[in-house]
């Protein structure tokens, strides 16, 4: 089943919170609705559920204008952050609840909850009330509730986030494995930028009530529309250093790029993730461009270590992060080089935050030193 | 600052420190004891003289105070029997009144208020000031169409209820300070906050113009009314404490406004409901006052019956005891078994954990 959502705002009073947005989820599509807390992505899910009413546009479900119509009769199951188990309910009893409601026969709806807690690994816990089940476990009740009745539409506020890291890891894989089992249209809302790009076949980026991205999240990640889905996915963030465009130049205070294929610009930001940088000594060079630093602390995370540096800058003291493989060691202050080992580099508009891009193929030319600010 | 290894405690410093963070001191835990002791002693002992009172002979009371059965006086089963075999029917009578009235209107109170409590808690109520202005506008003009012209009160009523139609439809809209729901539920407080006297005379004369005093109905219509105000106050906390998110789940599930209400809110809140059941209860149990107006004979409660015993021969403390026991033992029966529903905590692992 597909869900679209057309011209779809929402004013409390004075406040817009969505600004008109458009999204059509296929049938069978996992779509992660990504974006900073107040951006207004659970007012979007819950305008789907029908929990929040719409103040302009129309929702349809498969075709059908679902804008006005109450939650019960949406057919939509929904996994909530807090999980909302009824806490006077055995762990069956809350998975027959929806069931119970459609007053389905006994033995079938037996059958139908013992389905669905095997599916999420339950069955020794049917017995059990929620409070005597762990956050994982109640996690997987609420799945098991939201998949028992097979309904048209997954919605999914947070799911995960009140889990350990460790939990939260194992759980995805697993969502992910039973919708694509189940094959059942899913919106997700999340926060975290790797929920997103595991989980989703799309991710709408929401800023300020409105999509600033929608698509792959290949392509979210290698093709950013504009400075802030730039910096808000990836993690470590994308690094950015504020110049000036000009005669096929990108300058800082003390460094410059050749980037001749860009038009002119005064007030540019040039984005480029901590992958596609490294530390190198003396005797190496880069073909694309170096940045001088200072380092300013190092992170061993196991299987790299993250560097952040200080670049040297009179108006500000920006930083700048880097993946270095896990054996790299420096003295904490001491100066490096940084050089830029790939040419997925992206300029936007200081001022609008919107991408700059190239007429043709995106060329930049190493210029010798370049150092930055940001 | 100085750090000595741990020192020898003197007695007194024993004595008044606590072993543990989680202990009292001992000469603490004594002063506690006694106050409690004492105060055991000033709730139990009422109850243990209107015991013994019951099987006084009048004498024992009037030559007294006697304080030990058997020792002190002879106790005597004159005043049950008076009660129980020479009154007998007109004893049971009231009893059972009592009975009825004070269960059923508490059920009535309890289940109204709690619908009204959700509501409070989960809608949101924006009734404009200048409609409820026009509303007892057109109030005070059916009551005077009524009153002065002596027009018949269907027909007022109807000319007010299409005048009200027609005012809200043209006007609501267009008026723009309105209450909220804190509002709405200071209201419904501030019905408690008058006291019952101020009141009592319309209700009798309401029951007396339709011809319901000393019925059954007429009472607890009226304990309802009165103890609605507590049940919606004390069951509108209850659910403000219930998240939000439960309904909502039951509502994406398939669940009506009532279903969730009823499988959802009243289970989760059973505490709150035993609680504000037993108040309500003992409330109405003990109410005199209504009663006194509005029940002569046939809706005549324990409370009147016991009053009544201070009779043209003085108080007769003897038969006031009996009925005092035997009222006190449906109360104690309601109150047992609502505190095992009031200690059991409802809401754990409902969101998060």
């Amino acid at each position: 089943m597909s869900i679209e959502l057309k011209g779809v705002r929402k004013r409390y009073g004075s406040v817009e919170v969505v600004k008109g947005v458009d999204i059509t989820v296929e049938d069978g599509q996992f779509l992660v609705l990504l974006g900073p807390s107040g951006c207004g992505k659970t007012t979007l899910l819950r305008m789907m559920a029908g929990l929040e009413t719409v103040t302009e546009g129309k929702v349809y479900i498969t075709d059908e204008d679902v804008t006005d119509v109450l939650p019960k009769y949406r057919d939509i199951a929904m996994v909530f952050q807090s999980y909302a188990l009824y806490p006077h309910m055995t762990v069956a009893e809350n998975i027959g609840y929806p069931l119970l409601l459609r007053k389905t026969e006994e033995s079938a709806k037996q059958k139908a909850i013992v389905e669905a807690a095997e599916k999420v690994h339950l069955e020794p816990y049917l017995d059990r009330y929620p409070r005597q089940l762990s956050g994982g476990q109640r996690q997987r009740v609420a799945l098991a509730r939201a998949m028992v009745r097979r309904p048209r539409l997954f919605l999914m506020d947070e799911p995960l986030s009140n889990l350990d890291a460790k939990l939260r890891g194992h759980m995805r894989a697993e969502l992910k494995h039973l919708q694509k089992k189940l094959g059942v249209t899913t919106v997700y809302v999340t926060h975290d930028q790797i929920e997103a790009m595991t989980l989703a076949d799309k991710v709408a980026v929401i800023h300020n009530g409105v999509i600033q991205q929608l698509d792959t999240p290949r392509n979210i990640y290698n093709d950013p529309a504009n400075l802030f889905v730039a910096g808000f996915v990836g993690s470590p963030q994308m690094n950015m250093i504020r110049g000036v465009i000009q005669n096929g130049r990108f300058s800082s205070v003390a460094a410059d790029v050749h980037c001749q294929t860009m038009q002119d610009h005064s007030d540019a930001v040039m984005g480029v993730r901590p992958e596609d940088l490294t530390i190198i000594t003396d005797t190496q060079s880069s073909q694309i461009g170096t940045i001088k630093a200072r380092i300013y602390s190092l992170e061993l995370t196991g299987d790299e270590t993250i560097v952040t540096c200080s670049i040297e800058d009179k108006v500000e003291q920006a930083q700048i992060v880097v993946r270095m493989p896990p054996d790299y060691e420096e003295q904490i202050d001491a100066p490096v080089e940084i050089a830029i080992t790939s040419e997925r580099i992206f300029f936007f508009d200081d001022e609008q935050g919107s991408r700059l891009r190239d007429n043709s193929e995106q060329a930049l030319v190493n210029d010798t030193a370049m150092s930055a600010m940001s | 600052m100085q750090r000595s290894k741990q020192q020898p405690k003197s007695l007194w410093q024993r004595m008044w420190e606590p072993k543990d963070v989680q202990s009292i001191a001992p000469a603490k835990k004594v002063l506690t004891y006694i106050v409690l002791i004492a105060w055991t002693f000033v709730v139990l002992f009422p109850l243990y003289w209107l015991f013994i009172t019951s099987f006084k002979l009048p004498i024992h009371v009037s030559d007294g105070p006697f304080y030990i059965p058997f020792i002190d006086f002879q106790p005597s089963l004159h005043a049950w029997e008076y009660i129980f075999v020479d009154l007998g029917s007109d004893t049971l009578r009231p009893y059972m009144n009592s009975v009825i009235i004070a269960f059923i209107s508490t059920a009535l109170a309890v289940f109204i208020g709690s619908m009204s409590a959700y509501a409070l808690t989960r809608i949101e109520y924006k009734p404009k000031v200048g409609s409820i202005m026009g509303f007892i506008a057109i109030l005070g003009l059916v009551v005077y169409l009524t009153v002065s012209i002596k027009m018949a009160w269907q027909l007022s009523l109807s000319i007010g209820g299409a005048l009200f139609l027609m005012f809200i439809f043209a006007f609501n809209k267009h008026f723009k300070r309105s209450l909220n729901n804190n509002d709405i539920l200071f209201w419904i407080i501030s019905q408690r906050i008058m006291p019952p006297v101020v009141s009592v005379l319309p209700i009798y004369i309401m029951f007396q113009q339709s011809g319901l005093l000393d019925t059954h109905f007429a009472l607890i219509v009226t304990y309802m009314a009165v103890n609605l105000p507590i049940a919606v106050w004390l069951m509108r906390d209850f659910f403000a404490r219930i998240p939000v998110d439960l309904e909502e789940s039951a509502m994406l599930d398939g669940a009506s406004r009532m279903r969730v209400f009823l499988t959802i809110f009243m289970p989760l809140a059973k505490p709150g409901l035993a609680a504000t059941t037993m108040l309500i209860l003992i409330l109405s149990w003990n109410e005199y006052l209504l009663a006194l107006f509005l029940s002569t004979a046939d809706a005549q409660t324990m409370p009147l019956m016991v009053a009544a015993q201070n009779a043209t021969r003085g108080p007769q403390w003897w038969y006031m005891s009996v009925l005092i026991v035997v009222m006190i033992i449906p109360v104690l029966i309601a109150a047992a078994f609502m505190g095992r529903l009031i200690s059991k905590g409802q809401l754990g692992g409902a969101v998060k954990g």
